[in-house]
């Protein structure tokens, strides 16, 4: 009888309930708003006479007030407080925030799978009565939930509103979301290096310095040389990760249990984890501080950036060192079973990892400078896992900016010149 | 490659000292040219020229082209096979060889190709070059891609509607005309609604087509006319469903004109757009008529009932072209009755329509227009919720 009135997709469901003991297609009973206690997380911002408030639901607080696991769907309720001062009327774009953003009934819809049919009107009503008002009228204060899509990890986003006087105001949040252990929560910064350990450099010094560093990542007992050190950061570490995340670049998890299984079920699935953690290389006799990935459609294919902090300032600012590498897909090792096999032409990589950041306005200043060792086509090196990769012997120096820098603003380092050719 | 004569479509745009010449490859061009399918991979290779007339050294930035772009030896890898080196030194050689390189001497001309995301009927891109002043030269192609012909490339617009047939209006009256529109479109023989219209469009069919495709839209397949061979060809790609043609429907006693999907990354809730053009010009520009709406997707078909917020999806519609800075101008009117949450108007199955029956007016623009320069008309105002 059951079985005749539903599709596969219930029948899948049905069989995936019986088998986890856990409910299905309960009543609908979400907590009001003052139980679920996102709120004491939020950020506030003001500009010309509008006041805007964000919070970002965890996983258990979007069960918690929507009774609908939406992270397991992808989503993630941003919350918004609106208050406007101002004599005239502003507007909200929830496109601005996310671009592909879901509307409240869409995330209902998506969700009500969880809940059982008799309630799925109530539900319905209860999503749209929760969405965000886009118009704020003069003195007006407005709040609700805007549905987007799943960033754990820091969550930047945009608020953009626009008045009846057409003035736009914008406003930035970096919102730090519960539930991943991001690599850089782990550092202990203050004791890396000690005050006589650390030396300032004019640029000029800056470049032997730069020339003089190792040319190549290590294994853990520093015995075999790894992937080159192409990348040379500039910038303080709130501006290094602005300028990363801003670029579309997601934190990455140390490796712990957890995570290893989601990375396995991406991996199986061929979805798109976006946060795996990535193995641990050495400089400095140390794993990487903080490393990021740039994730396309599937695991298989993204790129791995990691970042060292040097025991060099330059113009007051922290100086990293570091390794970019593109994953072209995956092969079958002795030392690690699967590893990544990474794009040879390490050079391409290096340079779209600049393009990215100048498109993204996060560039202040950019140059080339020697001290990885150039490696032909025709004789190439090797990293760690015996990938092997081919490069001019340039570092790409990239003074990052939290504040956006207009792509003509850009600065030049004119040590050396930018790459002419890929292969001879 | 001589032997391929996809150059023959390549476009040519100047701008200073400098020239570009893009060519967008087939299916069976990319096959011919790499020997290996590359469609069938999500992957495109658009071919470069590039003269620099210049005195100055200038680089290329694929990124412009593509922000997801793949680089030569990405592109090769799928297809190496095991225990043949020779043939993986080859062909990894062989992209290498006919890749775009970034470097231009100054009075060169070089030529090759970036590995883009594959896209189908009109690919949209810019090339940006770069000096060392750091000041981008940005040219802009628009470029038929042999294989799928758009719904809209069979309409014979300029047969749509006799000199008679065509009616001007000033601001004011084209506001009351619109008012008097009929609110929905229907099934074929006109019995049943099907949808409630809420987007006007003002502008020429080709700059409302570039910048719907600047803003991420996908042209479709017609349903009733998609050959066999467009078929197979969207069926062969990934993520293909961006160019499924839309269900026909009626308004002005025809099919839609023009339909176009925009979906996410997921394949989930896809926006689908239908437009007509219509016998009205407002101060010389055609006036369309559309309807955008959102298909959460085929998954389940019959167990679910929905509603639609086509209010949401109309102002999603809009932000999208104003983000796109596509807007020049809007305005509100109502168009049609409201269906507020408590009625929900049933349509085909159990799909249901929310709406406050306000329908959004806008002027469209080729040319950039920034995000605060847009001008609002003092027309109705939709009652906030």
């Amino acid at each position: 009888m059951f079985f005749d009135r539903c599709n596969t997709w219930y029948r899948l469901a049905l069989i995936g309930c019986m088998l986890l003991f856990i409910g299905c297609a309960s009543s609908f009973n979400p907590r009001p708003i003052e139980e679920v206690p996102f709120k004491e997380r939020a950020q506030t911002r003001s500009q010309n006479r509008v006041m805007v408030t964000a919070s970002v639901l965890s996983a258990a607080e979007s069960v918690a007030k929507f009774d609908v696991n939406l992270y397991r769907r992808n989503i993630q309720p941003v919350w918004l407080e609106i208050e406007n001062n101002d004599d005239q009327a502003v507007w909200f774009s929830p496109i601005g925030l996310d671009p592909f953003y879901f509307t409240p009934l869409e995330t209902s819809f998506i969700g009500r799978f969880e809940i059982r049919k008799s309630d799925h009107d109530e539900m319905d009503r209860y999503f749209f009565a929760g969405g965000l008002k886009t118009y704020v009228a003069p003195g007006d204060k407005v709040s609700g939930f805007v549905f987007t899509n799943l960033d754990e990890g820091t969550k930047s986003f945009n608020v953009d509103i626009v008045g009846e006087d057409n003035q736009l105001r914008g406003f930035t949040f970096f919102i730090p979301v519960p539930g991943i252990r991001a690599d850089h929560q782990n550092i202990d910064w203050e004791n890396l290096y000690s005050e006589g350990e650390v030396v300032d450099y004019d640029e000029n010094a800056l470049r032997a310095a730069l020339e003089n560093m190792p040319c190549c990542t290590t294994n853990k007992k520093g015995s075999e040389q790894g992937d080159p050190l192409n990348l040379v950061v500039i910038g303080d570490l709130d501006d290094v990760y602005y300028a990363f995340i801003r670029a579309g670049w997601d934190e990455t998890e140390t490796i712990y249990r957890a995570s290893m299984l989601k990375t396995i079920r991406s991996f199986l699935f061929g979805g798109r984890y976006r946060y795996s953690p990535v193995s641990a290389l050495y400089v400095f006799g140390r794993p990487q501080d903080v490393a990021f990935q740039r994730a396309r459609t599937s695991i298989h294919k993204r790129n791995h950036l990691r970042l060292w902090l040097a025991p060099m300032r330059y113009e007051d600012q922290l100086v990293w060192i570091g390794q970019i590498s593109r994953d072209i897909g995956v092969r079958f090792t002795l030392k690690t079973i699967t590893t990544h096999k990474i794009d040879p032409d390490v050079d391409e990589t290096r340079d779209f990892l600049i393009q990215d950041l100048w498109y993204s306005q996060a560039l202040k200043s950019f140059g080339y400078v020697k001290g990885v060792g150039a490696a032909a086509y025709s004789e190439p090196r090797g990293n760690l896992t015996g990938d092997p990769y081919f490069t001019d012997g340039n570092r790409a120096i990239l003074w990052v900016s939290s504040k956006p820098m207009a792509f003509s603003k850009v600065g030049w380092f004119e040590w050396e010149t930018p790459p002419r050719d890929q292969v001879d | 490659m001589k032997e391929v004569n996809f150059q023959t479509r390549a476009q040519t745009k100047s701008q200073d000292n400098y020239r570009v010449t893009a060519a967008v490859l087939s299916a069976e061009e990319s096959e011919t040219v790499f020997g290996v399918s590359l469609y069938k991979r999500g992957i495109q290779p658009v071919w470069l020229e590039i003269e620099n007339k210049s005195d100055e050294p200038t680089w290329f930035l694929p990124f412009s082209v593509d922000p997801d772009y793949f680089s030569p030896l990405e592109v090769t890898y799928p297809f190496h096979r095991t225990l043949d080196s020779r043939f993986n030194g080859q062909i990894d050689q062989y992209f290498l060889n006919h890749a775009m390189g970034l470097f231009l001497a100054p009075k060169t001309t070089r030529s090759g190709f970036v590995f883009t995301n594959l896209e189908l009927g009109t690919k949209s891109f810019n090339v940006d070059l770069v000096g060392e002043d750091n000041q981008p030269k940005v040219f802009t192609f628009f470029i038929s891609v042999p294989g799928l012909i758009a719904d809209h490339q069979k309409v014979d617009f300029d047969g749509l509607y006799s000199t008679a047939e065509i009616i001007s209006y000033d601001e004011t009256g084209f506001k009351n005309a619109l008012e008097n529109l009929a609110c929905c479109p229907t099934n074929e023989d006109g019995t049943e609604q099907v949808g409630v219209i809420n987007l006007v469009l003002v502008g020429s069919g080709d700059d409302l087509l570039r910048i719907l495709l600047r803003s991420g839209w996908n042209e479709t397949a017609s349903e009733k006319s998609a050959s066999a061979s467009e078929q197979d060809l969207i069926s062969d790609i990934p993520a293909g469903y961006r160019y499924d043609p839309l269900n026909a429907l009626y308004y002005f006693e025809r099919i839609q004109d023009a339909s176009f999907r925009k979906t996410r990354a997921t394949g989930t809730g896809r926006n689908v757009l239908w437009l007509w053009l219509s016998p009205m010009r407002v101060e010389g520009e055609p006036v369309w008529v559309g309807f955008v709406s959102r298909d959460l997707g085929p998954q389940w078909p019959s167990i679910k009932a929905h509603k639609v917020d086509l209010d949401e999806m109309r102002d999603f519609f809009m932000q999208d072209l104003w983000y796109a800075q596509g807007v020049k101008k809007y305005g509100f009117v109502k168009g049609a009755t409201a269906s507020p949450i408590s009625q929900p108007k049933k349509i085909f199955g159990n799909i249901s329509h929310i709406t406050n029956g306000y329908w959004a007016v806008i002027w469209v623009s080729e040319k950039s227009i920034p995000l605060n320069e847009v001008k609002a008309m003092d027309w109705d105002i939709p009652p906030a919720r």
